[in-house]
């Protein structure tokens, strides 16, 4: 039976590997060669079309502003407060968690979580060059390597979408943050089902 | 303001024609849970 539970399980594991995979690729293409033509905007083109203030692009590092791949500015309503922990879930190059370290300032903490490590370590680099600290773990968004009730807001930029398990995922923010906690994403949503060739298509998912 | 902005205006094309948007979404967790 080719269309029992089982197979379509089976199934959906193995095309979200192939998802995984194709997701590490894309993203880290755009950290090593952010000079490179993608076909969506990215580095200080896209911060500044999405209202992210000549200042923090200015005092950033280069490289995580180079390697910026969001969809939108999830500062703009995050409202950090000093001496919040925030969760940047997705960090890549460390451009937002670096930008809310600065909110939280010496008394908060910026987490990073990503699904690759050498991003992590590249994030975590960019923030010492701020004099900022921040931590990152590698890990995937649908099992957040954090405690319950651990964070105070949940910032995310791009990310969500790239999961096959959306539900997953929006159950796990609730989970680590705090009573009172907020969160502040960004990301892309689609008002119509997606057709089956556009969701087994890892390259249209990745992207 | 937010927007979905593809360099290349054939990609932009077919994701508007899905409907394809980009969102800010904020939420807050009640207290006591």
């Amino acid at each position: 039976m080719t269309d029992s539970p089982h197979h379509i399980a089976d199934e959906q594991a193995s095309l979200e590997e192939v998802l995984k995979g194709e997701v590490l690729r894309m993203y880290q293409e755009v950290a090593d060669t952010p000079e490179a033509e993608f076909h969506f905007f990215h580095g200080r083109e896209a911060a500044e079309m999405f209202g992210y203030s000549a200042e923090w692009l200015d005092r950033a590092p280069a490289g995580a502003v180079a390697s910026f791949a969001g969809v939108g500015n999830p500062h703009e309503r995050s409202e950090l407060q000093p001496g919040e922990t925030v969760l940047d879930l997705g960090s890549g190059a460390g451009l937002d968690s670096i930008i809310a370290s600065w909110h939280v300032g010496p008394a908060g903490k910026v987490v990073g979580v990503d699904l690759n490590p050498s991003m992590c370590l590249k994030a975590q680099a960019h923030a010492a060059t701020t004099g900022t600290q921040m931590e990152c773990h590698e890990g995937r968004m649908e099992e957040i390597p954090l405690p319950d009730a651990s964070v105070d807001v949940v910032i995310s930029n791009g990310v969500i979408n790239l999961s096959f398990r959306k539900r997953r995922v929006i159950k796990e923010i609730y989970r680590i943050l705090k009573p009172g906690g907020r969160i502040s994403i960004t990301d892309i949503v689609s008002a119509r089902q997606l057709s089956q060739a556009i969701v087994n298509d890892p390259k249209l998912w990745a992207a | 303001m937010l927007g979905f902005h593809f360099r290349n205006e054939s990609t932009r094309d077919a994701a508007e024609s899905y409907g394809v948007k980009a969102v800010l979404l904020t939420a807050r967790k009640p207290d006591g849970s």
